[in-house]
């Protein structure tokens, strides 16, 4: 429980306008099993994880975090980008 | 069309090709105008054999259907069907023969047993010393789960019962061959159960051979011994359920928990990756799980497989047409 893994496949998916079913394709995973790594149901495999990454041409970071991502139009995001 | 018509007056006359086959479709074909709907269909199936037609829309499941039934005249081919040749089979060759047709069939002012016993009452004279017909009307009734409703008009009935009474009329002259196309179309589960288990009971205890289509993916690998994968005219795989996943190479899901937390894996060695996980974790490995690609998944793969090797074809070919 402690490690969580915390990730944005969701939003990466939105953005490319990638589907659930194109993901899992992709991935050779079950259709559902995107729905509980997006929910953070399962947590992928490393492997996997890159293999996420990898799909959508991001480092293994900008994907993958064990801290929560910041939400979008929060300042603290902003911060971590170009620290002050 | 290399179909050799010379022989096939004598196709009813001639034995099966084997002790048991009941079907025997060789380079079947069908042309509508300039269309081919059928390009060369061929299977054979045992006594006793229940098997699945599979295919997209307008891949000709039907039409293939109709002709082994003699509903339709086919353009080339030849299909032999207990030994008789659909095209001039008689009332005797009929009578051993059950259809259950996609759409449903008008009764609806006859109550469901009335209606049973008068179409039964046309296979008495086909009864034999080894195969008593018709069905018992009550038996027949109890099989496809009607007993309740048995003194209901048919138009009283919902849509689900409708098809059971389809069903029905399809067995009630003991076929010894019988086609079943989208037997199960508004089916509820617990309907779809019991119509399975009368399609076992049929195969497995009367010998009966059959053939049915469906679009339930789940369903075929239930049923079937042998799935037929029809496209494009042909039928482009054919076998179990095991053996058509064994010819794609689709991924396999592992999916176990450590520590409480739950992870997942994609892999073609799933059997290497999972000695490896307990090599590593041993004993805090619970929950494992290896889900292999399904039905739907070899069937979408093995008709995409298809639909993109006919694409390659006609690009060599307008490349051909171009280059010359």
């Amino acid at each position: 429980m402690s490690e969580v893994v915390y990730n944005r496949i969701a939003m990466l998916r939105a953005e490319r306008g990638v589907t659930r079913r194109q993901l899992a394709e992709a991935l050779g995973v079950h259709y559902q099993t995107i729905g509980y790594l997006e929910r953070g149901e399962f947590s992928p495999s490393l492997h996997l994880a890159l293999r996420i990454a990898r799909h959508f041409e991001v480092p293994v970071e900008v994907v993958f975090s064990a801290e929560p991502f910041p939400r979008l139009g929060d300042p603290a995001a902003t911060s971590i980008v170009r620290p002050a | 069309m290399a179909v050799t018509a010379g022989a096939d007056a004598l196709t009813a006359a001639e034995p099966p090709a084997g002790e048991g086959v009941t079907l025997d479709v060789r380079d079947l074909r069908m042309r509508y105008g300039t269309n081919d709907v059928l390009d060369g269909v061929s299977f054979t199936a045992q006594r006793g054999e229940v098997l699945a037609l599979l295919g997209p829309n307008g891949a000709g499941k039907t039409t293939t259907i109709e002709i082994l039934e003699g509903f339709r005249m086919r353009s080339g081919g030849q299909v032999a069907v207990l030994g008789a040749d659909p095209a001039t089979g008689d009332e005797r060759w009929r009578a051993r023969l059950g259809v259950v047709l996609q759409s449903w069939r008008d009764h609806s002012r006859w109550q469901v047993r009335e209606l049973l016993a008068h179409l039964g009452s046309f296979y008495a004279p086909y009864s034999t010393e080894r195969i008593r017909r018709p069905w018992d009307v009550d038996e027949l009734i109890e099989a496809v789960g009607l007993t309740v409703h048995a003194g209901k008009k048919v138009g009283q009935l919902s849509g689900g019962q409708r098809r059971r009474v389809d069903v029905a009329i399809g067995i009630v002259g003991r076929p010894e061959v019988l086609f079943l196309d989208e037997p199960t179309a508004g089916f509820d589960p617990a309907a779809r159960r019991e119509f399975h288990d009368l399609v076992h009971r049929l195969a497995d205890l009367d010998d009966t051979t059959i053939l049915l289509t469906t679009h339930d993916l789940d369903e075929a690998e239930k049923l079937a011994d042998r799935i037929l994968i029809l496209a494009g005219g042909r039928i482009i795989a054919s076998g179990s359920a095991d053996e058509l996943s064994r010819r794609i190479s689709i991924d396999a899901e592992v999916r176990w928990s450590r520590d409480g937390q739950r992870f997942v894996h994609s892999t073609s060695t799933a059997t290497a990756f999972v000695r490896e996980l307990f090599a590593q974790h041993g004993e805090d490995i619970a929950d494992l799980e290896v889900r292999r690609a399904s039905l739907e998944d070899t069937y979408m793969a093995l008709v995409r497989e298809f639909e993109s090797g006919r694409a390659d074809r006609a690009a060599r070919a307008f490349e051909e047409v171009a280059a010359g």
